[in-house]
């Protein structure tokens, strides 16, 4: 056993976390423009009150100049402005204090507003990739772990939203300072603007050298994080089983190295941060140097007056220190910029096929829409389901899963699976549901296919009734898993009644009682009712039942088969069987092996050639094992 | 606060000495504003003056700058280190704690919790260091000193600067606290939005299946409304705060130049000090106080909760995990006499006593939630229990370390448990193995059934799973517990419920090459709901009620 904790080698999953390039595609800052699409004039407006706020603080330096000349006295002054002759300096310190309040109160407004608006196009933009991610083709989620698509939701949207919502106005703010300043020193003479212009040049060479380091420095950081708490993580949950099997002191030590290599890439990219700033320092520092000595020697030269001095020193100075901050501030702002990149790329991929949009949408993107008025054709219910020569694989370089599967189920009848794991059935299964595209053949469903366009996938699927294998339950109340509608409670409880789950009903809150994460709170047989109850109350023309393998309580096990039996009569059903029992029930069989039909025919002759055969392994309730 | 004093108080000396480098920085500006007043004041009379001089001036005023910001920036850096320093140290505390909690504190705190404690909590705690401190340096002297080097240079009275001063903070501080106060409850609407989105996420197949697409988005979407509708609150509150100490330096400034209007002869080597020591030098102290008052008092939030969590009762630390030599072959595994379980003021397990021999197959059953899983942690002593005898292998159980007692189990828990890591050091328990043990790791896959599911994997047993990975199942997480289990060599073995995932075929599989077969000789106890293998245990418990009747195999 290796003592060496170092760390774990980069992830060999099957697609590889996309690497932005930092480029900002156009079409994010597209994405981002739409997202404000409510706001806009309320965001111009915004806008503008925050000019003119900052143009009283900025131009409050400019006074400052005008006092200076106005106050100087002697030979050496060259005044300048005749508009302030008589101005004593409780004027000027009036006129100082009448811009800064009103700057203050517009400031506010301008922060605030553009803050909660920054906030709520952050809203729009993560709801438009959540109906996006909702139709993404299920190879998707076969590829992508669910941690990485989950990163998306949190932590690249908290980054769009903590810069939309806060530091965005800041660096707004900035640069509208920044221009200002400029224009301010353009205005006050020829020495204010090539000043301006040099200085700037040089802080965007010093961003643009820096750059890069300091990206990957905050990407370092972000990949070191994910491992220490993912390690945590686990211990917090099988704490259990590394302390029975002794594993404590292991696990520390792996702990302090994730977590020591973590604060490393901290320390890191503070280093280089650090860097960056004493460059900017630096080159702050020489430009009020090197500024104020031509200033001394054009003044020397009496081509400039003093107040003008000040003015554009002043300026200058302010304008260094803003840009100072302002480059600091963009690359704040790319962490967020990447957020935004990564959520765009969300909200661009192809979705899967014979799938649109609902409307309105905010953003437009080029995936096709929901027309908004019903035109499909209606399902024929007096056909069931019609597989035609269906071949499927999921990947291109694997191999088939289902090879030229054929079968008809009329309508009202239904149809056993057997076969061994393996052999294609949850492939059928999840073929049926259009959950990935056939290469070959066509699917009929009540006389609809998603191949020929008639319907969406979304149509198509609302006529499939489905039970689980594994009962699927969510979090929320058991009225929420039952039913989508909310006017229907008679109903539910009378479904309840039948399938024999009142006593469920008399529990605490009834309907609204709660269901926990997976339906823990309730046994496995009451899960396996509820689903039931759930796909009698869709109504749907057509169940296809994933039957469950393990064995539940024997009075769960009774009211199962009863209700599959009665409540489900008459409607046509598929059926992925694993007792022996369900198929006596089933009027067809379908026996897979290895992704081919290998019979299908009337239950008697399949079911008798299929128990006959060694690849059996039907619950027949009464198991065999070797003697101990 | 207890907390925040220990580590504060660790390496005082190398932290005191940063801050007075902050400090030192501040003197600079000092110096660099003291040497830009002269150098205007003589702007005027250059002509008296050499420029020599002046240009002195001038570069002692760009100079103090750049030594101040230099200094800032190291102390900054210097922090950062001692913040990185102080997390190792707390974050090391935190998870020997939730490795070594017994079992009742575990039941106080969700998972999500207790590792937000880590992602959240210690971070917080550590930014005293990054934020709060180097702030105080930075901007808390130059705050308090600037008015007086007006006062000293310029004679511009220090009070009304102060005052001024005070007032913007503490309305800074008021906005702070609740800041902190809305910023907790707009994490908890995250919080609630990031849950639905995983669940979401895991579930989307059966969801699409289901047609449950529209009434997931419809529940996400009204949870992100709730946040946006949190974050709206806070970040209002927020950017007001901002909004302030940004004007704040102006304000200052303009209280300077009021009163300096009063004064008689004000040169304009004043009027430009005070701009600059305002409006330009002080503006990043100042915007950075709203921040770092919200850090500080999230950092006390922080700080409260650690201390709690690192209060909770922990198992003693011992090393020693040798089993005693024990005859593990004949005679009886365990004996209990009296076991009782209370939980809730319920009585899960009541007054039991049971023994079982050694190499025999104990099937426990009973309705969910009889308390099977319990009995199997009473066992390991991992949760709260009374015992009036428990004897393993003739040994007192009872004056056993604990980790010696849990030694002579070996456990495979219901939901399984994974690490990031590869299938190879998840079988054998432990980090970067080579691959030196593989065939032995290949034969206990195969005896878990697991030889399937691992043909299925491109790399084999490089194939890395866990949260970064591959996605396993329910079943395949437990097979893969099953052989951890094979390869420890444990006496007696806990199954709790490991057939629960699992097919016909595999189950058969498990039971005559595992259960019955490559353990055929250990004391096993197997939680199961699985009817099929009951007539194949040697005796079969059936809990009820928190009582137990045995019924042997005939």
């Amino acid at each position: 056993m290796s003592n060496n904790a170092s760390l774990p080698p980069k992830s060999h999953f099957h697609e590889a976390e996309v690497q932005f390039k930092g480029r900002f595609e156009s079409q994010v800052w597209q994405s981002l423009w739409e997202a404000y699409g409510p706001w806009r004039k309320a965001t111009f407006i915004t806008l503008m009150i925050g000019v003119v706020a900052r143009a009283c603080l900025v131009g409050s330096a400019n006074v400052v100049g005008w006092w200076v000349d106005n106050s100087c006295s002697g030979e050496e002054c060259t005044s300048r402005g005749s508009v302030f002759v008589g101005w004593t300096a409780s004027d000027f310190a009036k006129l100082l204090v009448v811009m800064v309040t009103v700057a203050l109160v517009l400031n506010l407004i301008f922060r605030v507003a553009i803050a909660r608006l920054g906030t709520r196009a952050a809203g729009v933009l993560h709801d438009e990739v959540v109906v996006r991610v909702s139709r993404f083709p299920m190879k998707f989620f076969d590829r992508t772990p669910v941690g990485r698509a989950l990163t998306r939701f949190s932590s690249d949207f908290e980054s769009v939203l903590r810069m939309t919502g806060g530091p965005m106005g800041e660096f707004i703010s900035l640069s509208f300072d920044a221009v200002l300043c400029l224009l301010f020193m353009a205005a006050t003479g020829t020495l204010g603007l090539p000043a301006a212009l040099a200085v700037g040049g040089i802080y965007a060479a010093i961003y643009l050298s820096n750059r890069m380091a300091i990206r990957s420095a905050r990407r370092s950081v972000s990949a070191a994080r994910g491992p220490a708490i993912a390690h945590f993580a686990e211990t917090a949950q099988g704490s259990r089983t590394v302390k029975i099997y002794g594993r404590q002191k292991l696990f520390t030590h792996r702990f302090n190295a994730l977590n020591w290599n973590l604060q490393r890439e901290r320390i890191a990219q503070q280093r280089k941060t650090a860097k960056f700033s004493l460059q900017m320092s630096l080159a702050t520092a020489a430009a009020l140097f090197l500024f104020g000595a031509l200033g001394l020697w054009l003044k020397n030269a009496g081509w400039v007056s003093l107040g003008q001095i000040v003015v554009v020193l002043t300026q200058i100075w302010l304008l260094s220190t803003t840009l100072q901050q302002y480059f600091e501030y963009v690359l704040q702002l790319e962490e967020a910029l990447t957020g935004a990149e990564r959520l765009d790329d969300y909200l661009r991929r192809p979705i899967e096929p014979a799938t649109v949009l609902p409307v309105p949408r905010l953003i437009q993107t080029l995936h096709p829409m929901s027309t908004g008025t019903l035109k499909q054709s209606s399902p024929d219910l007096s056909r069931g389901i019609e597989v035609n020569n269906v071949s499927l694989r999921y990947n291109t370089d694997k191999e088939r899963v289902l090879n030229s599967v054929s079968f008809t189920l009329p309508a009202g009848q239904s149809l056993g699976i057997v076969g061994r794991t393996g052999s294609g059935k949850s492939s059928l299964i999840q073929a049926l549901f259009a959950l990935y595209s056939v290469e070959e053949g066509s699917i009929h469903l009540c006389g609809l296919s998603t191949g020929n366009n008639s319907c969406t996938a979304e149509e198509l699927r609302s006529l499939l009734a489905y039970i689980p294998q594994e009962p699927t339950l969510f979090r929320g109340t058991l009225r929420e898993n039952l039913s989508l509608r909310s006017d229907h409670d008679p109903e539910l409880i009378s479904t309840l009644e039948r399938i024999g789950l009142a006593p469920l009903l008399a529990r605490e809150g009834g309907l609204n009682q709660p269901v926990h994460e997976r339906g823990a709170n309730f046994s496995a047989g009451q899960r396996q009712l509820i689903c039931l109850a759930r796909a009698v109350l869709q109504d749907a023309p057509l169940i296809v039942m994933d039957e469950a393998t393990s064995a539940v309580d024997p009075a769960s096990e009774e009211k199962l088969e009863w209700a599959v039996a009665e409540l489900l009569r008459g409607k046509t059903r598929v059926i992925v069987a694993h007792r022996l029992t369900t198929l006596r029930a089933c009027d067809w069989v379908l026996w897979m092996e290895a992704g081919r039909v290998r019979m299908f025919g009337a239950r008697e002759q399949v079911l008798e050639a299929y128990l006959r055969s060694s690849n059996s392994d039907l619950n027949t309730g009464a198991q065999t094992y070797a003697p101990v | 606060m207890h907390l925040i004093a220990t580590l504060l108080a660790e390496r005082l000396g190398v932290r005191l000495g940063i801050f007075l480098l902050g400090v030192l920085g501040t003197a600079a500006a000092l110096g660099g504003v003291f040497a830009q007043k002269h150098f205007i004041d003589m702007l005027q009379t250059s002509s008296i003056v050499g420029t020599q001089t002046l240009l002195i001036l001038l570069a002692a005023a760009a100079g103090g700058l750049l030594v101040a910001q230099a200094l800032q920036a190291l102390c900054k850096y210097l922090f950062v280190r001692e913040s990185a320093l102080a997390h190792r140290t707390l974050a090391q505390r935190v998870y020997e704690q939730t490795l070594s909690l017994r079992g009742e504190s575990r039941f106080q705190m969700t998972v999500g919790e207790t590792v937000s404690l880590y992602a959240q909590d210690v971070s917080a705690v550590c930014s005293l260091f990054e934020e709060v401190l180097p702030l105080i340096a930075l901007a808390g002297v130059p705050i308090l000193a600037f008015p007086f080097a007006l006062q000293f240079m310029h004679d511009l009275p220090a009070t009304p600067l102060l005052l001024a001063a005070g007032v913007n903070l503490f309305i800074c501080l008021f906005l702070a606290r609740r800041q902190a106060r809305l910023f907790r409850r707009s994490k908890a609407a995250t919080a609630a939005r990031v849950a639905i989105i995983n669940e979401w996420l895991q579930n989307m197949r059966a969801v699409r299946m289901l047609g449950w697409i529209g009434n997931f988005e419809g529940r996400i979407f009204s949870t992100r409304s709730a946040e946006t509708n949190a974050r709206l609150r806070q970040v209002s509150n927020g950017s007001g705060m901002n909004g302030i100490m940004q004007v704040a330096p102006y304000i200052l400034n303009a209280v300077a130049l009021s009163y300096a209007a009063t004064q008689p002869d004000v040169s304009p080597g004043s009027l430009v000090a005070a701009l600059w020591l305002c409006g330009v030098f002080m503006v990043r102290p100042l915007r950075s106080i709203p921040w770092t008052l919200v850090s500080g008092l999230d950092a006390l939030a922080s700080a409260k909760r650690l201390q709690s969590y690192l209060n909770l009762q922990r198992e003693p630390d011992i090393d020693e995990t040798t089993v005693p030599h024990v005859n593990t072959n004949k005679g009886i595994a365990l004996r209990v006499r009296g076991l009782t379980v209370v939980q809730n003021g319920q009585v899960l397990l009541d007054n039991l006593s049971f023994d079982v021999e050694a190499g025999k197959c104990v099937a426990i059953a009973g309705s969910v939630g009889s308390g099977k899983t319990i009995l199997l942690h009473a066992l390991l002593r991992e949760i709260p229990c009374e015992f009036e005898s428990y004897e393993i292998f003739g040994q007192d159980a009872l004056q056993l370390p604990l980790p010696q007692l849990r030694a002579f189990f070996g456990f495979v828990p219901q939901d399984g448990f994974v690490m990031s890591a590869n299938i190879r050091d998840n079988v054998g328990f432990a980090y970067e193995l080579s691959s030196e043990n593989d065939p032995r790791t290949l034969t206990q896959l195969h005896l878990s059934a697991f030889s399937p599911d691992l043909a299925a994997m491109s790399d084999g047993l490089n194939t890395e799973i866990g949260e970064r990975g591959v996605n396993l199942s329910g079943g395949q997480r437990q097979r893969l517990s099953l052989a951890r289990a094979m390869g420890l060599g444990r006496d007696i073995l806990l199954l709790d419920d490991c057939l629960s995932a699992v097919d016909v075929g595999t189950e058969k599989s498990l039971v005559n090459n595992l259960i019955l077969g490559h353990w055929r000789s250990k004391t096993r106890l197997l939680v199961t709901h699985r009817l099929s293998v009951l007539p194949f245990c040697d005796q079969v418990w059936t809990l009820e009620q928190g009582k137990i009747s045995v019924k042997e195999r005939q």
